[in-house]
């Protein structure tokens, strides 16, 4: 099984190689075509180690031996050691493994790596060989994100993630996309660079008191769980951890790069940004805070992310409501979902974060799925703005159709992939605090009013199109969806639909490695709730 | 009792890598006038066997490196080797063959000898300022480094702005040795002798009588020292120089001086005052916090002018100011008790820097040649599509500067800030932050050339130029060496780390 996951890492890295290396020479087609057999490669191959790792044998780890972050196939091979005078060791490992977790992004990224391809076909059209090599490299450092299992090959594959996706934007990006590129890359960098103090300090203090490989986060979880750091040095890590992740989800007041970003991006730019970038911050929180760092994750985090959450989703909703640009509602809305996501992790019970990591699939999916129909009618008619669009419907019934179908997935109508996230989300979070569950549930309701106007507006009603340069004959030649495009979106429907009538093989996969990050904090309750408690005692016993 | 002479023979073996550096200079400088005709006319293609000879010499110097022994006991002899010698050797010798390389298309053909001769004066320079056990020994050894590189920087001759560097270089040079000077004299007033270890055991013995003197020495040889190591305040040259010399000397500048300064440094500090001393002396503490001051002053300075630089070598040489001030964080951490010492951190990062740096020096020439048209940001335009393969390689090489993955950059960065945060004090720590901080303002300008490279159009149509193959090829062996690093810095960490580990007095 680590052969295959080596695969997986090294398929795209070498195509993508490929591709940069004869970048000056190759045709356009070949680019494309390398592009879409290697990703598809991919494809089948992540499908099959999920295949795979669903036959592996639950862990029989006994209950409390098991480290909190325990992956089930492991590869470790040195990277650099460091020895200190008074025998103290530092290592540094070329760490991959795999959890349910990891399983599932893997899968997700490998699903939306192709769809980008498949869309970008025709949409590209200067400088193919570098544009899918760009694709192909993210494709790697993404997968190497969800399987690496050293806090600084973690780090590392975080880091590199950005180098691509900068180029995507800044090259094939709209109009203001060299800004939108540089705020984007200096801002995240920014970021990670405090999440690197924090990662430090977490690896440092276990290293200074005699773990010998510290960089391993299952030792290392190990480790902090029978020897907690105390309360005030969890709070400081965490909020440097916290630093990097928050940009990256992004919560709401961080959230200023992605719109923007967005917007300039290409369309697999998007798809990829929206789909499995932006996990890569509650993948953090996952893998790195809740299991080191109770104490801070309740004092600390908890009131934070649920307090951010929830403004993250009223505030989003409320400016996806307004958007003019449906590229923005969408980008908008990322912001709004992803705080469930947050709600859901931070309910810090098995309930809340199954939620949490469903919603991360879920959305990838589901908003992955919106971009790549926003590209496509962009394709079509080189506007994206709702007042020059209306009535869709009528001339491409079948793009409307899947708008449709993704647009209830991302509400979270019940019988597709978004509803077990967030009702599982909220249901954890209410178990946790009801307030935090309630003001959440609000969005729900905003989430529906800001899509479906914008559906009603775009794809019913009397046809409007906008002028095509003056050629209103051009319209004619405006088709439904061509099986290229069909090819891109089905994929991700069938994802939508399977997860919407049956999670349970999902829920399966995850549950061990959730549940031994929740028996952290079982029969613990959060600060908050006990000040609240004490409180009310104290008034009344006043009178 | 043995006379210094038959001192020298004994330990004549100890230094065989240079001593056959340093023939190979007498013969190119002994042989080389007579190939050149009196109007200083030489056949064509001249250079290249000068730079035969020179790969040569190191690649010989290179073996009897590696076979040689690698540690030997230093007393009271004019030299010592020891795992800080084995790391330097290997260093100055693989930077050594790329820049001879660099400097054979730079050079033309009737000053090729002389060229070459000094670099390789210059290497030898480097390597014995990390063996020489004597005040005396250490002062010529960077003087061995300094004048070579006066006559390599004015070699090419190019113009009142190659005059202006190299003189503007020279004069501050002198000042900066004779600082380096008078603090070595105040040592030895000190101690009474010139030995390194005889140094070390008069301190131990006296160590409360000549302590104002001995702090006194340290602040001086610090301050001699950071001329070279380009530390602000002391960085006032480096802009002007690099702008007015080639590419290949600028690759020079930013390395080679480097070494030696951090080199000397790590030599002579221990004897002025505890350099790391235990927490509750307070002699030692002063230094750090001098270095440290040092530090942070020349990272902020190096990265805030750095910005507002157009021209590229100008923009490397605050960059090459920056980057001693993250090797300072190191510096002043000292192989303190954490798993990673400080001093280890800088070595390492000596190694990563050297790689990434010279790497865009090489890739710069190799697209300009001996001519200068890469001058400012602007050039740069559009080389992704001119010179698909020389942008992946700067680029490369600039995101190691940055410090991102996969790059041997980012390694270093990572053992420094380990180094730092890990230590323990108030100071390490906010020398780490500092960094954090500073490498993200360095980013900004980094990333601007990779955006002015890759997204800008071509500035001019037409053919593109042909690219000059010993820079392409020296650019691409440091660009492929910065993922190497990156990759497996096992052997390089082992290297450097092994001497720290001795370092603490």
């Amino acid at each position: 099984m680590t052969s295959l996951l080596f695969m997986l890492l090294l398929i795209p890295l070498a195509a993508g190689g490929l591709l940069l290396l004869f970048a000056g020479a190759s045709q356009a087609r070949s680019a494309r075509w390398i592009a879409a057999v290697g990703s598809i490669a991919v494809l089948a191959m992540s499908l099959a180690l999920a295949g795979q790792y669903r036959q592996l044998p639950q862990s029989s780890g006994a209950v409390g031996v098991a480290s909190p972050v325990q992956p089930k196939v492991e590869f470790r091979k040195p990277w650099l050691t460091m020895a200190g005078e008074e025998g103290q060791r530092m290592t540094l490992e070329f760490h991959f493994g795999l959890d349910g977790v990891s399983v599932a992004m893997i899968v997700l990224t490998a699903l939306l790596t192709v769809a980008c391809v498949l869309i970008s076909w025709e949409a590209i059209r200067e400088r193919e060989s570098e544009f899918y090599a760009a694709l192909l490299i993210l494709e790697t450092g993404l997968i190497g994100v969800f399987c690496a299992f050293d806090a600084v090959l973690f780090y590392v594959f975080f880091e590199l993630t950005l180098i691509p996706l900068f180029f995507l934007i800044a090259i094939w990006g709209g109009p203001q996309r060299r800004y939108a590129a540089v705020k984007f890359f200096l801002y995240t960098l920014a970021g990670s660079l405090v999440t690197l103090l924090g990662l430090v300090t977490l690896v440092g203090s276990a290293a200074a008191s005699g773990l010998a490989s510290p960089c391993s986060l299952p030792e290392l979880a190990a480790w902090y769980r029978d020897n907690p750091l105390p309360q005030a040095w969890q709070i400081g890590v965490f909020l440097a951890l916290s630093a990097g992740f928050l940009i990256k989800v992004p919560v709401f007041p961080f959230h200023t790069w992605l719109p923007l970003a967005h917007v300039e991006a290409p369309t697999a730019g998007s798809v990829l940004l929206a789909g499995v970038l932006l996990k890569l911050g509650t993948y953090g929180f996952l893998r790195l805070c809740l299991p080191m760092l109770p104490m801070a994750c309740l004092a600390v985090g908890l009131p934070m992310a649920a307090i951010l959450g929830v403004v993250g989703i009223v505030y989003g909703s409320l400016c996806a409501l307004v958007q003019r640009d449906v590229k923005k509602l969408v980008a908008y809305s990322s912001v709004a979902h992803l705080g469930f996501c947050m709600l859901g992790l931070f309910a810090l019970n098995s309930e809340g974060i199954t939620g949490g990591v469903l919603q991360m699939i879920n959305h990838g999916l589901s908003t992955g799925a919106l971009f790549l129909i926003v590209g496509m009618f962009y394709d079509r008619y080189h506007t994206r703005m709702v007042d020059d669009l209306g009535g869709l419907a009528n001339r491409l019934p079948l793009m409307a159709a899947a708008m449709v179908f993704v647009s209830m997935a991302s509400v979270g109508l019940p019988g597709l992939n978004g509803f077990p996230g967030e009702m599982l989300s909220l249901a954890g979070m209410f178990r946790r605090n009801s307030f935090y569950a309630a003001a959440g549930a609000l969005g729900l309701v905003l989430g529906a009013w800001y899509l479906l106007t914008m559906l009603q507006s775009v794809f019913f009603g009397p046809l409007k199109e906008p002028a095509l340069g003056g050629e209103s004959a051009a319209h004619h030649s405006v088709g439904d969806l061509s099986l290229r495009e069909l090819g891109a979106l089905a994929p991700i429907a069938i994802a939508i639909l399977l997860i919407g009538v049956r999670p349970q093989p999902l829920v399966d996969m995850i549950r061990p490695d959730v549940e031994a990050v929740a028996r952290l904090y079982e029969g613990r309750r959060a600060y908050t709730e006990i000040a609240v408690a004490d409180r009310s005692l104290a008034t009344e016993q006043q009178p | 009792m043995t006379t210094a002479i038959e001192q020298l023979n004994a330990a004549v073996y100890l230094i065989a890598p240079e001593l056959i550096l340093v023939v190979t200079v007498c013969v190119m400088f002994i042989t080389g006038p007579f190939f050149v005709t009196e109007s200083g006319v030489a056949t064509p293609g001249l250079r290249k066997r000068w730079t035969a000879l020179s790969l040569t010499a190191i690649g010989c110097a290179a073996f009897v490196w590696y076979t040689s022994t690698r540690t030997a006991p230093a007393g009271a002899g004019p030299f010592r080797i020891d795992e800080l010698t084995f790391y330097v050797r290997g260093l100055t010798l693989a930077a050594g063959a790329v820049l001879a390389v660099l400097f054979a298309e730079q050079i033309d053909d009737g000053h090729a000898a002389e060229g070459q001769a000094c670099l390789l004066a210059i290497l030898a320079g480097v390597n014995l300022t990390a063996i020489a056990n004597d005040l005396v020994g250490l002062f010529l050894a960077l003087e061995l480094v300094s004048i070579p590189t006066y006559v390599l920087l004015y070699l090419p001759r190019r113009g009142a702005a190659n005059q202006e560097a190299t003189a503007k270089y020279m004069l501050l040079s002198i000042f900066s040795s004779a600082i380096v000077l008078y603090g070595m004299s105040l040592l030895y007033g000190a101690s009474g002798t010139t030995n390194l270890a005889g140094i070390m055991a008069a301190r131990s013995q006296h160590p409360e009588a000549s302590a104002t003197l001995a702090r006194v020495a340290a602040a001086t040889l610090v301050a001699g020292l950071s001329f070279r190591i380009a530390a602000a305040p002391f960085h006032f040259y480096a802009p002007d120089v690099f702008q007015g010399v080639s590419s290949a000397a600028a690759a020079m500048l930013s390395f080679v001086p480097k070494v030696v300064g951090f080199v000397a440094i790590l030599r002579v500090l221990p004897l002025a005052g505890e350099l790391w001393p235990a927490a509750d002396s307070g002699d030692g503490a002063s230094i750090r916090t001098l270095l440290a001051a040092l530090a942070i002053v020349t990272m902020a300075i190096g990265n805030l002018l750095a910005l507002r630089q157009q021209h590229l070598h100008r923009l490397l040489a605050y960059s090459s100011v920056a980057h001693a001030g993250y090797m300072l964080v190191g510096l002043a951490v000292g192989p303190a008790s954490s798993p990673i010492s400080g001093v280890g951190a800088l070595l390492f990062y000596l190694a990563a820097y050297g790689v990434t740096t010279i790497g865009i020096f090489a890739l710069l020439a190799c697209v300009a040649g001996k001519g200068a048209p890469l001058q400012t940001q602007g050039d740069l335009a559009g080389l992704s599509r001119v010179h698909p393969a020389v942008a992946l390689g700067l680029a490369i090489c600039l995101f190691g500067l940055t410090g991102l993955p996969p790059t041997a950059g980012f390694t270093g960065k990572l053992n420094l800030f380990f180094a730092g945060w890990s230590d323990g004090t108030p100071l390490g720590r906010t020398l780490a932050i500092v960094m954090a901080i500073n490498a993200a303002i360095a980013a900004w300008y980094y990333l601007r050339l990779i955006a002015v490279m890759f997204l800008d159009p071509p500035a001019a149509e037409g053919q593109p130029g042909k690219l000059f193959l010993g820079p392409a090829v020296a650019g691409a062996a440091c660009s492929a060496a910065t993922v190497l690093l990156f990759v497996a810095p096992q052997p390089v960490w082992n290297a450097a780390a092994r001497f720290s580990a001795l370092a603490s007095p």
